[in-house]
């Protein structure tokens, strides 16, 4: 059943936070899946998506919505912004520092394996050049819907990709003269 | 299509089945609801009521400061008018050159 989130939001910002919950089941597989493929681990990817939603649910609350954007595309923007802060705070940390990938339970063994690839692969890009290649090449975004989330332009996007595939290139050419 | 783009589709295609685990919604309402009856942290922020009484503060500075030097001024020049009344006489001694 299609559900207009927009009509939703309206609700949660008139002071039904009830309502809330239909935003949060309509979109979280979603939003889980593009957390997990930036952040690489469920904890923090579970962490980083709770604080999206409470810091939507605040803004909604603060009337900080406008709507000029969807409900989805906005808390994609939200949640991308968050993974980026994330991994930005997890460069600085040492090698040392960082714990070990956590897994829920739950996810089978081959997605966990491909998650682990996938942070090999695109764990030596800076975070921004990172959100654009999950955006565009995982989630399967035209540059127009990406620049909207990265809140840039579609040139930016594309210029962020260029350098991500040169920097993936470089890395595969590396691991093949190993 | 490059090759890494090939091998990035491949692992996309593998991690489409995630989703959250069944609490996970609950999880979030929790944390939700949580936000909902605790006042947001920006409305304790200091900054917030020094930008709102700033101008008020300000003035009343000004008219503090302004008090002061005028209670200052009054105080120091009726000082000097006692100075000058309790003189009884005022003499002045002249020295001629080459006495």
């Amino acid at each position: 059943m299609s559900v207009d989130l927009t009509l939703v939001a309206t609700r949660v910002e008139e002071g039904d936070t009830s309502a809330f919950r239909e935003i949060v089941a309509q979109t979280e597989a979603r939003l889980y899946r593009l957390a997990m493929r930036m952040m690489a681990d469920s904890a923090s990817a579970e962490d980083v998506l709770q604080d999206t939603y409470v810091k939507a649910f605040r803004a909604l609350r603060a009337g900080r919505y406008n709507g000029e954007s969807k409900v989805t595309t906005w808390l994609h923007r939200i949640l991308t912004n968050s993974c980026i802060d994330a991994l930005r705070k997890r460069r600085e940390q040492s090698v040392r520092e960082l714990p070990e990938p956590h897994y829920d339970g739950a996810i089978p063994l081959d997605a966990r394996m491909a998650l682990r690839e996938l942070d090999g692969w695109l764990g030596e890009l800076p975070p921004g050049q990172r959100a654009v290649v999950v955006l565009r090449l995982l989630e399967g975004m035209s540059a127009k819907e990406a620049a909207r989330i990265l809140d840039c332009s579609e040139t930016a996007v594309e210029q962020r990709l260029v350098r991500a595939r040169s920097t993936l290139r470089e890395r595969r050419a590396a691991l093949e003269g190993e | 299509m490059t090759a890494e783009d090939r091998e990035l589709r491949e692992l996309a295609r593998r991690t489409d089945g995630l989703r959250p685990h069944r609490g996970f919604t609950n999880a979030v309402m929790a944390a939700v609801e949580a936000a909902d009856v605790e006042p947001p942290v920006r409305s304790l922020r200091l900054g917030d009521g020094v930008a709102r009484s700033g101008a008020v503060a300000v003035v009343l500075a000004a008219v503090a400061a302004a008090a002061c030097v005028f209670v200052s001024l009054s105080a120091q020049s009726s000082f000097d008018e006692q100075v000058v009344l309790s003189v009884d006489t005022l003499s002045v001694d002249t020295l001629e050159v080459g006495e």
